[in-house]
C-alpha cells in the first residue's frame, strides 16, 4: 500500500483498524493510483530536470555561438574599416594619378606646340639660310633640300627628293674630272663619321643645265646614339671668292714686284761699287758699304718671307702631289746650301747616303723649302766648324726627315713659341740680329699644306733636331 | 767686242749693268721698253739680251715672243732679269724661249755677269741649269 494512503487511513481510522476485505480491491486501486501519480510526478520531475539541463547546455552553446559571431562581426568590422581605409587611399592615389595625367597631357600639348613652332622656325631658317643645304639618309638619299640648294644646283626639290644625291648631282675637280663616289664629301661623312670640308681644293658642282660653279662644301654626319643616320652638306657658290682671290694674287704679285724693285736695285748698285767698277774704296768706306748691303739683304729676306706668308695664308699656292725621291731631294738641298756652307765652314753630312732610296708623295718644292729652312737655321745657329746632319727614315705610316745640329739650342721656356709668326728665341736674336722670325712659321704652314707636321727636340747650348713628318697616303 | 742689249726701265739698274759690262769689255745698248728694244735689235743685232719683264708700253714677254719667232734672232741668248718671282712667270718665260731667268733680288750681280760671260764665250750654247 502507498505510504501516503497508509498514513491517511491511520489518521482517519486509528492504528488498529482492520479494513473489511471488501475494501481491499478499492484500497489497492487507490494505492496504485497514488503510485502511478508518484511515478508520473517523478517522470515529470525528471523531464523537467532533463529539459533545464538541456536548456542550460543549449544556452551555453548559444552563448558560445554568440561570442563567435560577435568575434566574427568584430573581425568583419575591422576588415571593412581596413578595406575602407585602403580604398580611400586608392581613391586619393587615383586622384593624384589623374592630376598627374592631366599635367602630363598639358605638358605634352605644350611640347607639341613648341615642337610645331620649332619646326616652323627650322623650316624658315632652312629656307632663308644663305647657303645650300642638302640632308640625306644613311644611304645617301636626299631627305631635305632648301631653296638655295635648289637654285644653286638648278634642280627642283622633287627632282632630288628620295634620289641618291651623288648620282643626280655631279661634282668635278678643277680639271673637269668627275670626283669619284668615295671621294664625295657626303660619302666621306656617311662612312667615316668625320666632318669634311673642301677648303684646300676647289670643287665644281655641275648644274642641271650642265653649267658649273665653284663651291666650298662642308659635309657632316648626323649621329644618333653614335650611329650614323644621315649626312648634311652645306655648300655655297664661291665664284666671287675665287675672283677676289685672283685679285689678291695679282695684287700680291704686283706688290712683291714693286717692293723688290728698289731693293734689288740697291743690291746691284752696292755690288757694282764693291766690285770696284766705280773705283777703289778705302777700308772704312768698304765697311760702311758692307753694312748697307747687309741691311738691304735683311730687307730683301723680310719682304720675301712676308710675301710668302701672305701667299700661304691666302691659300694661294698650288700644292702638287709628286713622287719625290729622298736622295734626289737631298742632292738638291746640298746644291742650294753649298755657298752658305762654304762661307760658314760648317759641314753638312748626309746620313742617308748609304740607305735605300725611298719615295715620298708630296710637293717637291714644299719639302725642299721646309728642309731648307731647317738646314739654314742649323747653319745659322751653329758655331763655325760645326756639323749639321741630314737624315730620313720611313715606316709604314710616314716618312720622317730630320736635321740635327750642335748649335745654340732653344731655351726650354721659349720652345713652345717657336712656330709663332715673327717669334725669335732670345739667344738666336743675340747671335743673329737680322733674322726675320718667319722661317719656322712658314715651314709649319708649308707642312700643314702637305698634311705633315713639324716638331723638334732641343737643349740650350747643346743643339737641336728638327723633324718633318710626312704621312703616306 | 761682244754687244749686249739691256732692256730695263729702271735707270739706275741700266747704269749699273752698263758700268759692269763695259768693265768686262762689252758694248752696251739700252732700251727702256719693249718697243725700244725691238728698234735697237733692228739697228744692231746684239750677241745677248738682258731682259726685264714688267715695263711700260710693250713688256718683256712681247720682246721674247718677237725675238724667238724671228729666224734671224732666235738664237740670241735672252736672260730674263725680273723682280717677278712667281713660279708661273718663270715657267712662262722659260717656255717662251728665255735661256735663263734671274729673280733680281735673289742673285748677286756677279752671278749674272758670270752667266752672261758663259753664254758669250760658248756662243749661246750654254745649258740651262735644271
Amino acid at each position: 500500500m502507498h505510504r501516503i494512503l497508509k498514513r491517511q487511513i491511520k489518521r482517519s481510522f486509528g492504528e488498529r483498524v482492520v479494513m473489511p476485505p471488501k475494501w481491499a480491491a478499492l484500497i489497492k486501486s487507490i494505492s496504485d493510483t497514488y503510485t502511478h501519480f508518484d511515478e508520473d510526478r517523478a517522470l515529470l520531475n525528471r523531464s523537467f530536470d532533463l529539459s533545464s539541463k538541456e536548456f542550460l547546455e543549449k544556452s551555453r552553446h548559444l552563448e558560445k555561438i554568440r561570442i563567435k559571431v560577435e568575434k566574427q562581426a568584430q573581425n568583419l568590422a575591422f576588415q571593412v574599416a581596413r578595406r575602407t581605409k585602403d580604398l580611400n587611399k586608392r581613391i586619393t592615389e587615383l586622384e593624384d594619378a589623374r592630376k598627374a595625367m592631366t599635367n602630363l597631357l598639358e605638358d605634352f600639348e605644350e611640347k607639341q606646340n613648341a615642337l610645331a613652332q620649332a619646326k616652323v622656325k627650322d623650316e624658315a631658317l632652312l629656307a632663308s639660310i644663305g647657303e645650300g643645304v642638302v640632308a640625306t639618309d644613311q644611304d645617301g638619299k636626299v631627305i631635305i633640300i632648301n631653296r638655295i640648294a635648289e637654285n644653286l644646283l638648278g634642280f627642283a626639290q622633287e627632282e632630288l627628293m628620295e634620289k641618291f644625291f651623288i648620282q643626280t648631282v655631279s661634282l668635278e675637280d678643277a680639271t673637269g674630272n668627275q670626283i669619284t663616289a668615295m671621294q664625295r664629301p657626303i660619302i666621306l661623312a656617311l662612312t667615316s663619321k668625320t666632318t669634311t670640308t673642301t677648303t684646300t681644293t676647289t670643287c665644281y658642282f655641275v648644274r642641271k643645265d650642265k653649267t658649273k660653279f665653284p663651291t666650298a662644301i662642308t659635309a657632316t654626319p648626323v649621329l644618333l646614339n653614335a650611329k650614323i643616320i644621315g649626312a648634311i652638306i652645306v655648300f655655297r657658290d664661291i665664284t666671287k671668292e675665287k675672283e677676289i682671290e685672283k685679285l689678291r694674287i695679282d695684287f700680291l704679285s704686283l706688290a712683291s714686284h714693286q717692293l723688290r724693285t728698289p731693293l734689288s736695285g740697291t743690291k746691284w748698285l752696292i755690288e757694282t761699287i764693291q766690285r770696284g767698277v766705280t773705283g777703289e774704296l778705302n777700308s772704312k768706306q768698304k765697311d760702311y758699304l758692307n753694312n748697307i748691303y747687309q741691311i738691304n739683304e735683311r730687307m730683301i729676306k723680310l719682304v720675301s718671307d712676308m710675301l710668302n706668308v701672305l701667299m700661304l695664308e691666302g691659300g694661294v699656292s698650288v700644292i702638287k702631289k709628286q713622287k719625290v725621291s729622298v736622295p734626289k731631294l737631298f742632292a738638291e738641298l746640298f746644291l742650294m746650301m753649298e755657298s752658305v756652307l762654304r762661307s760658314k765652314k760648317i759641314a753638312l753630312r748626309n746620313a742617308f747616303k748609304n740607305k735605300k732610296e725611298f719615295f715620298v708623295l708630296a710637293d717637291f718644292q714644299v719639302l725642299r723649302s721646309i728642309l731648307e729652312c731647317f738646314v739654314s737655321n742649323a747653319i745659322n745657329y751653329s758655331p763655325n766648324g760645326g756639323e749639321v746632319v741630314l737624315d730620313a727614315e720611313e715606316n709604314s705610316a710616314a716618312a720622317v726627315f730630320s736635321v740635327k745640329d750642335s748649335g745654340i739650342g732653344i731655351p726650354r721656356a721659349e720652345q713652345k713659341r717657336m712656330f709663332e709668326r715673327f717669334y725669335r728665341a732670345s739667344n738666336a736674336k743675340n747671335l743673329k740680329p737680322d733674322g726675320t722670325g718667319l722661317g719656322l712659321y712658314i715651314a709649319s704652314m708649308l707642312a700643314k699644306k702637305i698634311a705633315g707636321e713639324i716638331f723638334f727636340e732641343s737643349t740650350e747650348g747643346k743643339g737641336s733636331v728638327f723633324y718633318l713628318r710626312v704621312p703616306k697616303h | 767686242m761682244n754687244h749686249i742689249l739691256v732692256v730695263e726701265d729702271e735707270k739706275f739698274l741700266v747704269r749699273a749693268l752698263k758700268d759692269n759690262f763695259e768693265t768686262e769689255g762689252c758694248s752696251i745698248d739700252m732700251a727702256m721698253n719693249g718697243d725700244e728694244a725691238m728698234e735697237r735689235i733692228q739697228d744692231k743685232r746684239p750677241d745677248l739680251i738682258l731682259l726685264d719683264l714688267l715695263m711700260p708700253k710693250r713688256d718683256g714677254f712681247f720682246v721674247l715672243e718677237e725675238v724667238k719667232k724671228n729666224p734671224e734672232w732666235k738664237l740670241i741668248p735672252i736672260i730674263v732679269l725680273s723682280n717677278l718671282g712667281g713660279d708661273a712667270e718663270i715657267k712662262r718665260a722659260l717656255e717662251m724661249g728665255a735661256n735663263d731667268y734671274f729673280v733680281k733680288s735673289q742673285h748677286p750681280i756677279q752671278e749674272v755677269i758670270e752667266k752672261v760671260k758663259d753664254y758669250l764665250e760658248s756662243g749661246g750654247a750654254v745649258k740651262r741649269a735644271p
